[in-house]
């Protein structure tokens, strides 16, 4: 308690300072301490309405971050004054109207709007000598989402889902831990709200909705909602269409032989229909019931909800109400949420900001494929990000894995795997490493579906065409694909590959690519389905891991990339032109890898994709333990396949080729 | 070496063929499929195919039939369809049947702001009916752009909440609550729009910057209570703090 000249000001000790500055009391000492519960239930003077005497009552609802640690109380305009004033007996008093005027029940003020009434009230508190000090303070309201309008809080006698009732709320908390929440902590969210939202009024005073058949006795004013009405009313709307309650006389809908429980009253001319509607988020919630129990093709309860973060305040969470209400159980064993999509800066999108995005723009651009890429390509549990440049990277990868396609579609048009495919077994080792790689792809994708990891899957496809596919496989195996016999033991052993790479890739990507995979299905007649929809998703195939190759090519990837930075060093200096054009050599001190890489001398030149590959031991060679040196290769360019080779020219029929060449030329003739 | 013999071995090279087109020409090419698509029935018998498997149900949440699709419902029905056609392709029958929400205020207000005074002449099976109309519009809207995301479904059989149906459904679902005793009819304060003078659900709610009036007032103590640690003094008055002078 504070004193400031002959007046004593009771407020909370922790605000006593802050309340002495705002209303400019000086030095204003504590005099004295009280007991809040010695003031509760004591009384004060009501400072507009003088009959009236105010309670004083203590609630947990009032903080210390602002104000006095007093609140005043109207139960009729605010939800903690309405609970807390229930506790003490309160009236709950209702002084405005439906436009947010004051009634008659505030003589001083009627027919003045709330808002415009406050200057007023604050004059006639300054008048009275109560009023201490009045500021200006800018804060987050409540406003109308439709009208942009700061809302008032007013009682007015509404329609309930009474949560206790039934213990849906007990209920509803039950079964949310028995959900599985994607993210996980949609649990804790939803859990919070369901645990201490209100009763969920469901009434709203508009025409556009599912009407609530309820009457109202023109001589009590009782309000009925009667189940023996409400089946009636369902007959007759079956009939006559929902417009019936509003159409049709109370009598048409009116039950044989009704009495009334509330009023014993007999007639429908006794009463008169209301016309509340149903809030229209009971439409959504209902969905369970109205929809899914009435579609033999649907089952209850689902196995997934899926929508916006915003949803456990909305739709989740009434439709897990009002099925817990009405049945006794959870509409869905999972839910799922995604963020919210953010412009490239991070900022929620906006007309007035300019920085909208539209779906309809990016479908005319980059077309359904692009767009469905792009949302693949964010990790939707969080937030997600678009913008021109993010877009133009996703346009980049579509374009990697389509030309992958292309490739693949391209180097398969005279191969039929009925006819020419290997077993996968009996492949060249190369070709069987990246069926390996594909197998552990395959494994990894599906995972990443099966855990809605999307962003996952858009790596791994992305990774896989550009690096292991366009930068190094694909690469490799032209020489094979393109300047072989057709027929080709090693050719067709590349087209195998290539068979189970295109057939795998599609449809691991159908889901997403939803055009483009069903594109490449009709060009590649990799049937039998008719649509790459109508196929199976790739199951892992154990034959096909090689864990030993992949250590063994492992290594001589590793050297691959020494090779290559070599071989742009060469590039660089013109003493090579195309890595065809260039004869390698490694040195190494260490006689295993020697002995490693001369017994697989035959795939380095490939892999390397040069002329020609020397391998020596060299004791004296000082750690690392290895170098690679290029220089050109010896010999002409064979004019078929480029390759460098001393036995170009050596044929008179066609001095312009290699060996390879001329004995591929001599058996197609 | 002439250009006659080069010529000649390029074409002893098995060089890649396919009409196969590096140009996608997505936005052109795609609704052309999709068409195709749906004159084949091709969600239907996805879902035919996989009658034996294990069903997967997703149901799903309807967006508002107010406006064009924006982003956010792009991304929403894309993740759906994406989980939906793995489920199907991995071995689940599962039947996709998108929804629309079709009542509610925020149509119902477009409708009276396009109606202007007309509206107050209007009763409401006629304001019904001019929602019902605008609301659909949107459906149509919405459907035709959805499926240009490629998203497929039994569009031709969408869940309208304002369909007959579904409305008779819906209110055949509050009536096993009332039969249930749950609903209850209260006071109680509400949110409430002074401009469209209906209460507002909390989700109807926004947060936005407001300038209120900042006041201390007095409320003095009622002459002759007797307060523990207040006694022989005179003058005393509780203080309250509040943002809005009239409740």
């Amino acid at each position: 308690m504070l004193r400031s000249g002959a007046e004593h000001y009771v407020v909370a000790r922790e605000l006593a300072e802050s309340f002495r500055q705002a209303c400019g009391l000086g030095e204003a000492p504590v005099v004295g301490r009280v007991n809040p519960k010695d003031l509760e239930r004591k009384t004060c003077r009501h400072p507009i309405f003088d009959d009236r005497a105010s309670l004083i009552i203590l609630g947990t609802h009032v903080t210390l971050d602002a104000g006095t640690g007093c609140v005043h109380t109207a139960p009729g305009h605010g939800l903690d004054d309405f609970h807390v004033g229930q506790q003490y007996g309160l009236d709950v008093f209702v002084p405005v109207d439906e436009a947010g005027q004051f009634t008659a029940d505030f003589p001083a003020m009627a027919g003045v709007g709330v808002f415009d009434a406050n200057p007023r009230i604050i004059e006639m508190l300054g008048q009275k000598g109560l009023l201490l000090h009045a500021g200006k303070i800018e804060h987050q309201y409540p406003h109308s989402w439709r009208s942009h309008k700061p809302i008032i809080f007013r009682a007015t006698e509404q329609w309930f889902i009474d949560l206790e009732v039934g213990r849906i709320r007990q209920l509803a908390l039950q079964a949310i831990d028995q959900i599985r929440w994607i993210p996980e902590w949609g649990r804790d969210r939803i859990y919070n709200m369901v645990e201490s939202r209100p009763d969920w009024c469901i009434s709203r005073q508009r025409a556009w909705g599912v009407p609530i058949p309820a009457i109202r006795s023109k001589a009590t004013g009782a309000v009925v909602l009667d189940v023996r009405i409400l089946d009636t009313v369902l007959e007759v709307m079956a009939r006559k269409g929902e417009d019936a309650w509003w159409t049709e006389p109370l009598r048409d809908f009116w039950p044989e032989g009704f009495i009334c429980q509330e009023t014993g009253e007999t007639s429908p001319d006794q009463f008169e229909k209301l016309y509340d509607i149903l809030d229209v988020w009971f439409d959504s919630g209902a969905t369970s019931i109205a929809v899914c129990e009435a579609d033999p093709k649907l089952t209850m309860p689902a196995d997934l909800y899926l929508e916006g973060g915003d949803q456990h305040r909305g739709w989740f969470q009434t439709s897990l109400l009002l099925r817990i209400a009405a049945r006794g159980e959870a509409p869905f064993r999972a839910a799922m949420t995604h963020g919210w999509v953010l412009d490239g800066q991070g900022e929620a999108m906006s007309k007035s900001k300019g920085n909208v995005i539209a779906p309809q723009e990016i479908v005319q651009t980059m077309g359904a494929d692009g767009l469905r890429l792009w949302v693949v390509s964010e990790d939707y549990r969080a937030d997600l990000t678009i913008s021109q440049d993010i877009l133009r990277r996703v346009a980049d990868a579509y374009r990697r894995i389509r030309n992958t396609f292309k490739f693949l579609i391209g180097n398969l048009s005279d191969f039929d795997p009925e006819r020419d495919a290997l077993p996968v077994a009996e492949l060249e080792e190369f070709d069987r490493w990246i069926i390996s790689a594909l197998n552990r792809l395959i494994e990894k994708v599906r995972h990443a579906y099966e855990r809605y990891e999307f962003h996952r899957i858009y790596h791994l496809i992305h990774n896989f065409c550009s690096v292991q596919l366009s930068a190094l496989y694909l690469d490799v195996i032209k020489d094979r694909l393109y300047c072989s016999a057709p027929g080709d033991m090693t050719r067709r052993s590349a087209q195998t590959a290539c068979h189970h790479l295109l057939h795998n890739l599609v449809r691991m990507v159908a889901p997403i690519l939803v055009f483009t995979a069903d594109e490449v299905w009709g060009f590649a007649r990799l049937g039998p389905e008719s649509n790459v929809h109508l196929a199976s998703f790739p199951t892992p195939n154990e034959s096909w891991a090689a864990p030993d190759l992949e250590e063994k090519w492992e290594r001589l990837l590793e050297l691959r990339s020494e090779v290559s930075r070599v071989l742009e060093e060469a590039r660089r200096e013109k003493r090579i032109g195309h890595s065809l054009e260039a004869a390698v050599e490694i040195s190494s001190a260490d006689e295993a890898e020697v002995a490693f890489l001369r017994k697989n001398i035959e795939i380095l030149k490939d892999l390397f994709i040069v002329s020609a590959v020397q391998v020596q031991h060299l004791q004296t060679l000082e750690s690392p333990g290895r170098s690679v040196t290029a220089a050109a290769a010896a010999g002409r360019k064979c004019q078929r396949c480029w390759m460098i080779d001393p036995a170009v020219g050596q044929d008179s029929a066609h001095p312009g080729l290699c060996g390879r060449c001329l004995d591929v030329i001599k058996r197609i003739g | 070496m002439t250009q006659q013999e080069k010529t000649d071995y390029k074409e002893t090279l098995n060089l890649p063929r396919t009409e196969f087109p590096m140009q996608a020409r997505l936005p052109q090419r795609e609704p052309v499929r999709f068409a195709q698509w749906e004159a084949e029935g091709l969600s239907a018998r996805i879902v035919a195919q996989h009658a034996n498997d294990p069903v997967f149900c997703l149901h799903d949440g309807p967006p508002y039939a107010n406006g064009a699709i924006h982003i956010g419902h792009a991304l929403n029905k894309i993740l759906k369809d994406v989980l939906i056609r793995y489920k199907a392709m991995s071995g689940h029958k599962a039947y996709y049947r998108p929804g629309f929400d079709c009542h509610g205020l925020p149509i119902e207000q477009k409708v009276l702001q396009k109606l202007g005074g007309k509206a107050r002449k209007l009763s409401p099976v006629e304001i019904r009916a001019e929602c019902r109309r605008y609301a659909q519009k949107w459906v149509d809207t919405q459907r035709e752009e959805f499926k240009r995301l490629g998203v497929g479904g039994d569009w031709d059989n969408a869940y309208l909440t304002m369909s007959h149906e579904t409305s008779l459904g819906i209110l055949r679902a509050f009536r096993d609550l009332v039969a249930r005793g749950v609903v209850r009819r209260g006071m109680r304060p509400n949110y409430w729009d002074p401009v469209f003078r209906t209460v507002l659900a909390e989700a109807e709610i926004e947060y936005a910057t407001h300038v209120s009036d900042s006041i201390y007032v007095k409320f003095p103590l009622t002459e002759g209570e007797a307060v523990a640690g207040l006694a022989g003094l005179a003058n005393v008055s509780l203080v309250i703090w509040t943002t809005m002078a009239s409740t």
